[in-house]
């Protein structure tokens, strides 16, 4: 452990250090040590036991939203739910025995729930993961559960949603970079327009991931967000703290947030799936998901492409003033 | 036993040069991605239940991604002009140049691997070793962790020291080893070693696939050693050390319950090898290119014969007939020396 503490701080030496070089001194130095106390705390954290799963908690965009409709038997104290849009089922054992999820719903079942105990588990009897459900359908599916020697069905459904037009939003992501692009090559001062971009396509991208995080009902927030952050948690360091040295003037931090935007387009690229499918794991309005994704790949994209030539030109205006 | 290709003047080679410091930090960072990326992937293996974000593995895959990336800006700070363009960081020394874009090859296959696994699903058995994303990851893995080699490669120095040695010998190693892992499908030193014992042997069959492998891992195998030896004389104990440790490490991650005689055998044979050709090579009177055709001929055959022999002390049969036994080894000598003329052809491209 002491090892691994060692090798997160100089992990963390080297993220001050570069950052650094890219962004104002005071941002760094505060910076630094954010990034010397995620870094060790979280090599430090991982060793321990707090579950919470990767990529959102696991959630996918689907075509269907799924709900329990009946548990038959009725047995008192026995309580199953459909939670996450149908994606997961929450069985509360309020029964004196035993209460067993009968197998074959996955590498989750069997499973066996104790007197007062819950299970939150994905059954692929029942989850609309991966299940194509034409709009306006519904598909029932049945769970099969043991309560105490007693064979109990739960049933449900899964509702197909109206999907969005793929067209429409994947032509917005590409006018958005466009834009970027058209107008960087138009404006006197195109590295505060990068800035701008830049600062507007993490707000989306934190946003994206806070409402994914919201969404989740069925681990702690923290390691949710953590994970679906994932390498965001580089890319928005260099977007904000990149547009704050760029606004300062020193071109450096076009790099910076050049480099954070390139990240931030190709790590929303996985919630694409928002632009074609009609249920989306996020805690608001589906149509301001997409939103969200549209600004974090196309201006992502567009300022990754536009800091080409954005900084080609602002090296040549160095050259002119006699600057290295 | 060396002949260096490097046409850079002195005063290039200052300009390009890293510091030890700068060496040794990336080595630590990329060693610490490599690692956990196995580590990670491993605990998916064997665990296929394991779907939470707070696992040691994950702790150590994310700060070595964090680690890595930002010990790259590092050294390529003082490596830029005050006004960095594309082109500057195009222009950068390629002992520089090739870890970045194995990071930038690591960070896209990520992010396209998991819209990859939204979309298509996740992949299962062989669809893992020929997943596209997965294949970005790879290459992005064996980049960064070759950058301390490459770097060192661009001093001034003729030989390899001790610290020289030992950071070539961990580089070399955890940019190869991805490769061996992601080639298992054709891998001699995965979880087969022997023929079925059918006869004759079918075409298309498993142990046609094994052929296969004996021939991937020998290039494998081979080819780091002649790499090195290109720029400087291979130090004492190198080649086996590195053959020993990836033979261990394959085993011990794929056939573990098995019992470890290929393991082992592959070790032990790789020492002998290679003090019976540093004793006899003094002795015969050959030329740079000489020995190491010689040594491509030699070495394959001699290693994976002793395997053989040693599976048919253990288990009683090679699983091969005569004919495939002596073909095999004749294609493992073949392959060996084809990959010594191939890598040691190589020249740098015109300016």
């Amino acid at each position: 452990m002491l090892f691994v503490r060692a090798l997160g701080w100089l992990g963390a030496v080297s993220f001050v250090r570069a950052l650094g070089w890219l962004v104002s001194v005071w941002f760094v130095r505060a910076l630094g040590r954010l990034g010397a106390v995620l870094l060790v705390s979280g090599v430090a954290l991982a060793g321990a036991a707090g579950p919470a799963d990767a990529h959102a908690g696991g959630l996918t965009a689907t075509d269907s939203r799924g709900r329990v409709v009946t548990v038959t038997p009725a047995v008192p104290g026995l309580d199953v739910v459909a939670i996450e849009d149908g994606a997961r089922l929450r069985l509360r054992n309020g029964t004196t025995g035993p209460v067993t999820v009968v197998a074959g719903g996955g590498s989750a079942t069997p499973a066996v729930v104790a007197p007062g105990d819950e299970l939150t588990w994905i059954d692929e009897r029942a989850t609309p993961d991966g299940r194509a459900v034409p709009a306006g359908e519904v598909v029932p599916w049945t769970v099969p559960l043991d309560a105490n020697g007693t064979s109990v069905l739960v049933t449900g459904e899964l509702v197909g949603e109206q999907g969005p037009a793929p067209a429409l939003w994947w032509a917005a992501a590409a006018l958005t970079g466009v834009a970027v692009f058209l107008l960087a090559r138009r404006l006197r001062r195109a590295d505060l327009l990068l800035a701008a971009a830049g600062l507007v396509a993490a707000a989306a991208s934190i946003g994206h991931v806070a409402g994914s995080t919201m969404a989740v009902e069925s681990a702690p927030p923290a390691g949710t967000f953590l994970s679906a952050a994932g390498i965001n948690l580089l890319a928005w360091p260099l977007l904000i703290g990149g547009a704050v040295t760029a606004l300062r003037g020193r071109a450096a931090g076009v790099l910076a947030v050049c480099a954070g935007a390139a990240l931030t387009a190709v790590f929303v690229l996985p919630d694409v799936t928002s632009f074609h499918r009609a249920v989306l794991p996020f805690a608001g309005p589906a149509v301001l998901e997409r939103l969200l994704v549209v600004l974090a790949l196309g201006l992502g994209a567009g300022v990754a492409v536009a800091g080409a030539g954005v900084l080609r030109g602002l090296a040549h205006q160095a050259a002119e003033q006699g600057r290295p | 036993m060396t002949t260096s290709v490097e046409r850079t003047s002195t005063a290039e080679i200052a300009a390009l040069s890293f510091t030890a410091r700068e060496r040794w930090v990336l080595l630590v960072a990329s060693a610490w991605l490599v690692i956990g990326l196995q580590l990670d992937a491993y605990a998916h293996a064997t665990t296929p239940e394991l779907e939470t974000f707070w696992t040691p593995w994950h702790g150590v895959l994310y700060s070595g991604i964090a680690a890595s990336g930002f010990t790259l800006l590092w050294i390529m700070r003082s490596r830029l002009p005050g006004v960095p363009t594309y082109r500057s960081l195009l222009a950068l020394p390629n002992a520089l140049r090739i870890p970045l874009a194995g990071m930038a090859f690591l960070l896209v296959g990520g992010g396209v691997d998991t819209l990859w696994h939204n979309v298509f699903g996740i992949e299962r058995d062989m669809e893992i070793f020929v997943s596209p994303s997965h294949e970005f990851i790879i290459l992005g893995m064996v980049l960064v962790a070759m950058g301390p080699a490459l770097m060192l490669a661009t001093g001034p120095s003729p030989r390899l020291g001790l610290g020289g040695a030992f950071l070539v010998g961990i580089s070399t190693l955890f940019a190869v080893l991805p490769v061996h892992i992601y080639s298992l499908h054709a891998s001699s030193i995965g979880f087969r070693h022997l023929g079925s014992g059918a006869d004759p042997v079918p075409i298309f069959s498993p142990d046609a696939q094994l052929i296969h492998g004996y021939v991937f891992s020998t290039i494998l195998l081979l080819l780091p050693f002649i790499i090195i030896g290109r720029r400087w004389p291979l130090p004492i104990g190198l080649p086996s050390i590195l053959v020993a440790i990836i033979a261990v490490l394959m085993h011990l991650m794929f056939d573990s319950q098995d019992a470890w005689w290929p393991a082992l055998t592959v070790a032990a044979a790789a020492v002998v090898i290679e003090l019976v050709l540093r004793v006899v090579t003094p002795l015969v009177r050959l030329s740079a290119n000489a020995g190491w055709i010689v040594f491509g001929l030699v070495a394959p055959p001699a290693m994976w014969g002793a395997v053989l022999l040693v599976g048919k002390l253990e288990t009683g049969s090679t699983g091969f007939n005569i004919h495939m036994v002596t073909g095999l080894l004749t294609l493992t000598a073949l392959t060996g020396a084809a990959t010594v003329l191939v890598a040691r052809s190589v020249q740098h491209l015109p300016e």
